[in-house]
Formats: C-alpha cells, sequence, structure tokens
C-alpha cells in the first residue's frame, strides 16, 4: 500500500497545488476584465471547469458500473462511488457559482435554460444515487443497485436534455446572453481557462484517488471486525 | 419467445388477480388522484385559473397528480414480493429476468391506466376540460406516458423496496429521471385540451416514445443484477 504511494501519484496533490496556485493567479492577474461583464466574467474560470469536472465524473460512475457489473470487481465499485460523490461536489459548485455569476450579468439567480435545467437534474440524480447507497447495508447488493442506478440515470441524460431543450425553446423567451465560443477569447483568457481545466481535473483525480482509498481502509476494517465477532 | 410471453402473461396475471382479490392499490391509486386533482383546484384557484394559461395549468396538474398517485402502485407492487419473498422466487425460478420485469411494467400500466382513466373523467367534469374531442389522441400520450412510467418506476421500486427505508426513497430515485416523460407528457396534454392539436403535440409524444424503448430495453437488460442475491 505505502510503496504504491510514491511513484507518479505520489507528487499528484503537489501538482495539483501549483496548477491550482497558477490556475488562481491566471485567473486574477493574466485574463483581462471582460469588457461587457467585467469582472462578475472571472467565475467563469472556475464555473466551466467544475461543470466538465462534474460530467467527466458521471461519466466515469457510468463506465465503472458497467465495468463492476461485467467483472464484479469490487474495486470498480468503490471508484464509481469515489467519481460519484465527487461529482455531486463539482455540479453543487456549477450549481452555486452559476447563479452567483448570473445575476450581476443576467439580472436574475437562475433561468430556466436547458443546459442549467439539465444540470440541476442530474444532481438530483446523482444525489439519489448517492442515497441509495447510503440507505443499503449489504455490501455486495448495494454494490449492483448503484451500479444498476449509475447506468441507468447516465443514459437517461441526453433525453432530459432534449427534452428541456424543447421545452425552453417551443416557447419565446428573453433571449440570453452567450459567449462568442471558445475562438473568441483572447490568449489570457485562454491561458486562465485551460490551466484551471487542467487544476480541476487534477483536483478530481485527487479527491477521487483519497476517497477510494479511504473506502478500501473502511472495507478493510469492516471485514476485520466481522472476522473478530465471528471468532 | 413462446415462453418469454408466456413467464410475461403468468406474471401479469398474477398481479392482476391478486390486486382484483385485495384491492389493496389501485382504489388508493384512484381517491388519491382524485384527491390530488381536487387540491390543486383549491391552490391555483377553480379550475386551475383561468385565461389561456388555464390549459396549461390543468395538462400539469393532472399529470403531477397521476404520478404521485403511481408512487403508491409502484410501491405496493414491489412490497408484495419483498414480504412474501417473491423476490427469492424470482432470483430463483429459471425464469428470463427480462420476461419478469416486462410482466411487473405490464400490471403496473394496466392499473395506471385505469387510474389515468378516472382522472380525465374527473378533469372533464371539475376542469370543464373538452377530453372527449380529443379522446384518441389524450388516449395514445396517456400510453407512451405510461409505459415510460411504469417502465422506469419498476425498475426503482424493485431496488428501493430492499432499502433500509423501503418505499420512502422511491419518489427521490424515480421522479428526477422521469423529467422528460412529465415535460413531454403535459406538453402534448395541453397541445391537445387547447386546441393546438397534432402538429403542438407529435413532437412530444415521439420524445416520449424514444424514451419508453431506451428505458425497457435498458432495464430490462439490467433487471437480473436487481434479483441476484
Amino acid at each position: 500500500m505505502r510503496r504504491n504511494e510514491r511513484g507518479v501519484f505520489g507528487w499528484l496533490p503537489v501538482l495539483t497545488l501549483v496548477t491550482l496556485a497558477f490556475a488562481i493567479f491566471a485567473n486574477f492577474f493574466i485574463a483581462g476584465t471582460d469588457r461587457l461583464q467585467g469582472p462578475p466574467q472571472r467565475i467563469f474560470y472556475i464555473h466551466v471547469p467544475s461543470a466538465w469536472v462534474a460530467y467527466l465524473a458521471f461519466f466515469l460512475v457510468f463506465i465503472f458500473s458497467i465495468k463492476y457489473l461485467a467483472k464484479r470487481n469490487p474495486d470498480d465499485d468503490i471508484r464509481a462511488h469515489a467519481c460519484a460523490e465527487a461529482g455531486v461536489v463539482f455540479c453543487t459548485l456549477v450549481l452555486i457559482t452559476g447563479p452567483i455569476w448570473a445575476r450581476p450579468v443576467w439580472g436574475v439567480w437562475w433561468t430556466w435554460d436547458a443546459r442549467l435545467t439539465t444540470t440541476l437534474i442530474l444532481w438530483m440524480i446523482y444525489v439519489g444515487y448517492l442515497m441509495l447507497r447510503a440507505y443499503m447495508t449489504e455490501p455486495e447488493q448495494r454494490a449492483r443497485f448503484a451500479a444498476v442506478m449509475g447506468i441507468v440515470g447516465f443514459l437517461n441524460v441526453p433525453i432530459v436534455h432534449m427534452s428541456v431543450e424543447w421545452w425552453r425553446t417551443l416557447h419565446p423567451k428573453p433571449v440570453v446572453m452567450r459567449s462568442g465560443g471558445l475562438r473568441d477569447l483572447p490568449d489570457s483568457m485562454h491561458v486562465a481557462l485551460w490551466s484551471s481545466l487542467l487544476a480541476f481535473t487534477l483536483l478530481f483525480v485527487c479527491f477521487v484517488r483519497k476517497r477510494a482509498q479511504i473506502e478500501r481502509l473502511s472495507a478493510r476494517v469492516e471485514e476485520a471486525r466481522a472476522a473478530r465477532e465471528e471468532g | 419467445m413462446r415462453r418469454f410471453f408466456s413467464v410475461l402473461l403468468a406474471v401479469v396475471e398474477k398481479d392482476l388477480r391478486l390486486e382484483w382479490r385485495t384491492k389493496e392499490s389501485l382504489l388508493v391509486m384512484v381517491v388519491f388522484a382524485l384527491l390530488v386533482l381536487t387540491l390543486f383546484s383549491f391552490a391555483f384557484g377553480p379550475g386551475g385559473g383561468s385565461g389561456e394559461n388555464a390549459r396549461a395549468v390543468q395538462a400539469g396538474i393532472l399529470w403531477i397528480s397521476f404520478l404521485f398517485a403511481c408512487v403508491i402502485g409502484l410501491s405496493r407492487t414491489m412490497g408484495v414480493e419483498r414480504e412474501s419473498t417473491g423476490f427469492s422466487a424470482m432470483y430463483a425460478s429459471p425464469a428470463d429476468p427480462s420476461a419478469l420485469y416486462l410482466g411487473k411494467v405490464v400490471s403496473v400500466a394496466v392499473l395506471m391506466g385505469i387510474m389515468e382513466f378516472a382522472g380525465f373523467a374527473v378533469l372533464a367534469v371539475l376542469y370543464r376540460a373538452d377530453v372527449w374531442k380529443s379522446a384518441g389522441a389524450l388516449a395514445l400520450i396517456a400510453a407512451s406516458a405510461t409505459l415510460g412510467v411504469a417502465a422506469a418506476g419498476t425498475l426503482f421500486s424493485a431496488m428501493s423496496a430492499r432499502t433500509r427505508t423501503r418505499e420512502v426513497l422511491l419518489p427521490v430515485l424515480m421522479f428526477p429521471v422521469l423529467v422528460p416523460v412529465l415535460i413531454a407528457a403535459v406538453k402534448a396534454t395541453e397541445a391537445h385540451l387547447g386546441g393546438g392539436g397534432w402538429p403542438d403535440s407529435r413532437d412530444w409524444i415521439r420524445l416520449m416514445l424514444v424514451y419508453d424503448v431506451v428505458f425497457l430495453v435498458a432495464a430490462s437488460m439490467v433487471f437480473e443484477y436487481i434479483l441476484e442475491e
């Protein structure tokens, strides 16, 4: 166990911290201030990477869930669990930073726009996933049920997105201001965006690894306790 | 293939016969749906408010009450299996798990269909909605929505029935996943109640059919993992 901790991944937390520090620096000092939106635009460098990490996390839950059902390796269940937890954390961050930005820029905390609504529903689905896990005691059954939920929940995402998009676009509504796409960004903003994407992804990997490690240890504690009670 | 359908029909027959003898869920479902329909009238004003928005409100009220009421039917259909060790029996039996699952879906959908019939009748009386004018369209909408709700609901109730909290978890797991069906059913119903007709409802019905297919296929594939012990 301990030996694994050195190696490439041993440096991961350090690398994450350095990248994160640079990303924050880039956000405030390298990237220029947006002419239309002003300083609130800087929350973009936290919001977008969080969204990317959340969707990545839920995709990984899907992959590990399939892998668990196919191979029945408890470690895949632990990984799916860790990814779901980290995903919910970053998804929460998306749902918090979004309104903070929207208030000064759009004038409202929330609009029922397709992307916002899909993210909210997604958050609810994975909170449900975590609750399902929390209310089950038998580890093997919990792993199977959670895997089913992880697969079905993710398959649902495109349908939710499509339905919400139609729901909003079939009726006229105030035009929501959108950014002009990545190509229109000046270089300084690219530095801030990409460094913070990298930093958040590394942070996510750190979280998942740590969470999985804790989960493995607590599984071992459970086993030991069960063994002692029997013997 | 014949075996598959005979298993499916056996499950449906067993569930419906059980319901016929005990009358445990259907009656409660219907009364609960009517209750919610009435309560919404108090919340939004008589007949779901007035003006052009009234039809939209009515369609929303109708489907929310169906969705709430079906939780009762779903918890019952799987609660019965848990109490009578039906899950172990299903797991031990050589029957195809997807046939067992689809049988459950059909029996839930039949119960929901009866409840919805009563719901539409009440909507016509209490909310003065012109249900008969587009009865065929509404039946199609109700059928495609019901199939989706039953497909997702059966899977999630089989899971939640065996958690520590029992049925309490079912709505929390099921409602977020059913958002597309709810939106589509409400929008399509609104189109037909308000006179928009097929051009406004066609895409929504298609969306529900896609949802039904995706869910029925995915859930029948994973149902064996739910039965396993």
